[in-house]
């Protein structure tokens, strides 16, 4: 019948078209706009980009920040996660406590940390109650570039830890548990059923959680911004200053399209990395 | 220590990263929304107090 073959195409027709001109599009757009350097020729944007004077400051930054925040925030998650399949009771209370971060948003989350790290903060009255400092003493401005990259990783773990979480959660309730009693029969330690047993079930959610947080954390912004503004440049606040302050789209674009290279190597990474192998499928 | 003592610490050190865990999610959420209700003046208040000096809803009035 001719409607129930065209039917699957008529159904996901509504998404492609969405993806297509807000997807698509626009990113074809942001290329296009990366290699028009007018005079300085094809490359001339990314030549700019590549001596603007924040740009390895930024590079860097935003390494170290995906190095820092996604290890510890992959091994919390875990933790997490392993404490709630173990709890009796209370779980979905400990679990929806544990996801409110999900309902803030980044901006919000580094305004929520900037409340408590400022000066005249939360943890400055807790230190000078403890009798550590005399007054409101800085942690967030350019003198002080290793508390502030602190600060902005705390605000980071705390604020996107819990996608990581439900993508672990989801993971373990996959995992059957005969193979961990078998384990158990068999003598293995608990830290052995871990390695041994949890962990390699689980690499496909790691897998999702991995890709899904180290794209996320390339993109990282509004919370920087929030709490560090222009003491701590990271990529994507660089790619904001030139197109909202210099007004030089063609710059920033440039600065979007290495974001998204970058985003797209670190996947193609993990892909590999974590393969798993087909007969382990089986 | 005996079995029973071993699988008793083991459940109050579980509870109790059950608890921080909690605590680390809740605390800040809370700050926010005692600053939130503190007025201007609480924003830079030295040094803080946990309930502010004076609660109000002029703040959301912002919305309205």
């Amino acid at each position: 019948m001719p409607t129930s073959r065209w039917l699957p195409y008529l159904l996901i027709a509504p998404a492609s078209v969405f993806l297509a001109v807000f997807f698509a599009v626009p990113l074809v757009q942001t290329i296009v706009l990366s290699f028009d350097g007018g005079t300085a020729g094809f490359f001339g944007n990314y030549q700019r980009m590549l001596g603007d004077l924040n740009f390895n400051v930024s590079l860097r930054n935003t390494f170290m920040l995906v190095l820092t925040v996604v290890p510890l925030q992959m091994m919390l998650a875990i933790g997490m996660g392993l404490m709630l399949q173990k709890m009796q009771r209370g779980r979905d209370v400990v679990l929806w406590i544990w996801t409110i971060p999900l309902g803030v948003s980044d901006l919000a989350a580094g305004l929520v940390w900037l409340a408590i790290l400022q000066n005249t903060g939360y943890l400055n009255t807790f230190l000078f109650h403890l009798g550590v400092i005399d007054g409101p003493t800085a942690w967030l401005n350019s003198e002080t570039p290793v508390t502030l990259f602190i600060a902005v990783a705390v605000a980071e773990i705390w604020r996107s830890t819990a996608v990581v979480l439900v993508i672990i959660v989801a993971g373990l309730q996959l995992i059957p548990k005969e193979f961990g009693e078998a384990a158990e029969i068999f003598g293995a330690s608990p830290w052995q059923k871990l390695t041994r047993v949890t962990l390699p079930m689980l690499k496909p959610s790691l897998q999702s959680a991995l890709i899904l947080r180290t794209v996320l954390a390339f993109e990282v912004f509004a919370a920087v911004y929030a709490i560090g503004g222009r003491n701590i440049p990271v990529l994507v606040g660089e790619a904001y200053v030139w197109q909202r302050d210099n007004q030089n789209y063609s710059v920033a674009a440039a600065y979007a399209v290495l974001i998204m290279v970058i985003s797209l190597a670190a996947t193609a990474v993990y892909l590999r990395l974590l393969r798993e192998k087909p007969e382990a499928r089986a | 220590m005996t079995q029973r003592a071993t699988g008793s610490f083991k459940g109050w050190l579980y509870g109790s990263g059950v608890m921080l865990l909690c605590v680390w999610v809740l605390l800040p959420i809370g700050l926010i929304g005692l600053g939130a209700f503190g007025g201007r003046p609480a924003v830079y208040q030295w040094p803080k107090t946990l309930m502010p000096a004076s609660l109000s809803l002029d703040q959301l009035a912002v919305f309205f």
